[in-house]
């Protein structure tokens, strides 16, 4: 189960309303590299691994990306608040507006939403840890992204603080999987 | 903005908690670490507390109810950054 905690696990500023910032952070909400994606596919690979140490990180990793999901949600929602429909239009909401007015919608920035297509849960510890290391350089890569994009230094701040999440992950997935080599290639067997 | 100064200590040290529950999860025998978790969960359990009585729940189990009405409808949700 889960609990909610009334905060967000990083503070975030929002100079001003922003749409056009607004349009491309949205990826790392309902982008195929995002934090909806990331929390989906550690929660669901978790069942089938085979280390205490894999279980407990994959729930833990996949909870964290959980309170990523609302950190960008809140900065595309403060994005958003306040913007005009000028400043909408000016950088090419106006779709996403049509759709979601200023509501915080799981798409990507060409309104593309969220497929589950763009993850996967393979039953194998191996397969599924080398997606995950896989998956942590791509969201990396979509931060950094974003950060040669960022006109606005509290949502700059917001995303380095995300994209060094990433690479802990990075760090944790690597350390699991050598865990899992190591104990395959042991005599005593789990 | 008194109380966005404690919340954001409160958040500082769950972050710690945080970091060091993942590493620990692939190093779970590290005792430096483990009683380096445990000092630092001292303060935040202090810490969390001294929030939830001047502000308000951070959990719907805190009880902050003063017996007249459920606290924890109340705003600020943490998307709200403008009424911390």
């Amino acid at each position: 189960m889960w609990i909610y905690q009334k905060h967000l696990q990083y503070p975030v500023r929002v100079d001003r309303p922003n749409p056009a910032l607004a349009k491309v952070v949205v990826a790392q909400y309902g982008g195929p590299d995002g934090e909806l994606g990331a929390s989906l596919r550690y929660l669901t690979q978790r069942y089938t691994m085979p280390m205490p140490e894999a279980r407990a990180a994959l729930t833990d990793i996949g909870t964290e990306e959980l309170a990523h999901m609302e950190i960008v949600g809140t900065l595309v929602y403060n994005l958003l608040k306040g913007a005009s429909l000028e400043e909408i239009k000016k950088a090419g909401m106006d779709g996403y507006y049509t759709n979601h007015d200023r509501g915080v919608f799981y798409v990507d920035p060409n309104g593309i939403p969220w497929s589950a297509a763009g993850i996967q849960c393979k039953g194998d510890p191996i397969a599924d840890l080398t997606e995950d290391l896989s998956a942590e350089e791509k969201a990396r890569a979509t931060y950094d992204y974003l950060l040669n994009l960022s006109d606005d230094p509290g949502v700059t701040d917001t995303l380095r603080f995300l994209r060094a999440r990433e690479v802990v992950h990075f760090q944790r997935f690597g350390e699991l999987l050598q865990l899992l080599y190591d104990r395959k290639n042991s005599k005593s067997v789990w | 903005m008194e109380r966005m100064d404690k919340l954001k200590q409160v958040m500082e040290l769950y972050f710690c908690l945080l970091d060091l529950n993942l590493y620990l999860d692939t190093h779970p025998n590290d005792t430096k670490t483990l009683k380096k978790f445990e000092a630092i969960n001292e303060d935040y359990m202090k810490v969390r507390q001294e929030y939830v009585t001047e502000y308000g729940p951070l959990l719907f189990t805190d009880v902050t109810d003063n017996g007249k009405r459920w606290q924890w409808i109340n705003d600020p949700w943490p998307w709200q950054l403008e009424n911390y």
